[in-house]
């Protein structure tokens, strides 16, 4: 562990400085955070229950209250209504 | 089990559990639909990654319905304008943003989005689109994600290792259920490290080994001159 060696395998070096990706990053979260309040409740519930809070598509459906199939679904149109929203305000997945 | 075409929604997200990803997993290989679609949605678990809850309103939920209609019509228009694996944001969506002091362009490229990806950063491609699974090490804190996907040749794995100060000198390696080792891939950290203040760029990596996903028991992170970062049971 002393001393750095030369990387003898890098695939991915970022491209950017820190800031810039952070700012980057920021502006991610800012545009598709607002894109997820602009959905309909199931659908933004649905996502924030499963891949927000990092739970399978079983235990939201639980939280929820509804059944696995309808859950899945939901997941489904969900992220499609996202997309859409997204690509009207020119992020293009 | 009920296998539906809408799973893949769940499964392009890494939600589903065991039982059900692997009967998707069966249909996927039978239905060309999904597969396209499949491809189509990776881009959406790369915007979502590590975006927080969303407080939920009180305002009445609309008829999901009349939202499914909408979505077809809307959906040709998407299509035209898909293009797959880029992420720009143009700031003529009406977004102001200062981050940092720095003010944003008029035109942005994600982080592992834009040139990488578009020349197709295999280790971004596998974690999005692959199954993940993550760990946190309790000693180091160091935080792995390693996402697989079968290929003919065995599995193709993808690395996402942050909160890592170097000066370090990795691999990667897939732990067999049988007990034997084969190598992923190596790499170094340097000093400033990956994922951690000052340096908030991920440590992303690609490799693969020859036998398949389900003959690995984990994936662990070796430090040379002896040491583990941390260990993915997958």
């Amino acid at each position: 562990m002393t001393g750095a060696r030369l990387p003898r395998v890098v695939l991915y070096a970022p491209k950017y400085g820190g800031t810039a990706r952070r700012s980057e990053e920021v502006l991610r979260r800012v545009i598709v955070a607002e894109a997820l309040s602009s959905l309909s409740r199931p659908h933004r519930e649905v996502l924030t229950e499963t891949v927000m809070r990092n739970r399978s598509v079983n235990e939201a459906a639980d939280i929820l209250g509804i059944p696995l199939g309808t859950a899945k679904s939901r997941v489904y149109y969900a992220l499609r209504a996202l997309r859409i929203v997204l690509e009207e305000r020119g992020v293009s997945t | 089990m009920t296998v539906a075409h809408t799973d893949v929604g769940a499964y392009a997200l890494g939600l589903l559990e065991e039982d059900d990803r692997r009967a998707f997993e069966e249909h996927l290989g039978d239905c060309a639909s999904c597969t396209a679609e499949l491809s189509g949605l990776g881009g959406m678990r790369r915007l979502l990654a590590g975006i927080g809850p969303v407080e939920v309103g009180d305002e009445e939920p609309e008829d999901l319905s009349g939202n499914i209609t909408d979505l077809v019509d809307r959906r040709r228009r998407e299509d035209r304008r898909r293009r797959r694996g880029t992420l720009v944001i143009g700031l003529a969506a009406g977004v102001a943003l200062v981050a940092g002091g720095v003010t944003a362009g008029s035109a942005i490229v994600s982080p592992g989005g834009g040139d990488e990806h578009q020349h197709g950063s295999p280790a971004a491609d596998v974690l999005a689109m692959g199954v993940r699974h993550s760990a946190t090490d309790p000693s180091t804190h160091a935080v792995g994600i390693v996402a697989t996907r079968a290929q003919p040749f065995g599995t193709e794995v993808g690395l996402d290792l942050s909160n890592v100060r170097g000066p370090l000198t990795c691999r990667l390696v897939a732990v067999m259920r049988s007990g034997q080792q084969q190598p992923v891939t190596e790499w170094a950290v340097p000093p400033k490290g990956y994922g951690v203040p000052g340096s908030p760029g991920h440590l992303q990596v690609h490799g693969g080994v020859s036998v398949k996903p389900s003959d690995v028991s984990r994936y662990d992170v070796l430090v040379e001159g002896g040491g583990r970062l941390v260990s993915v049971p997958v």
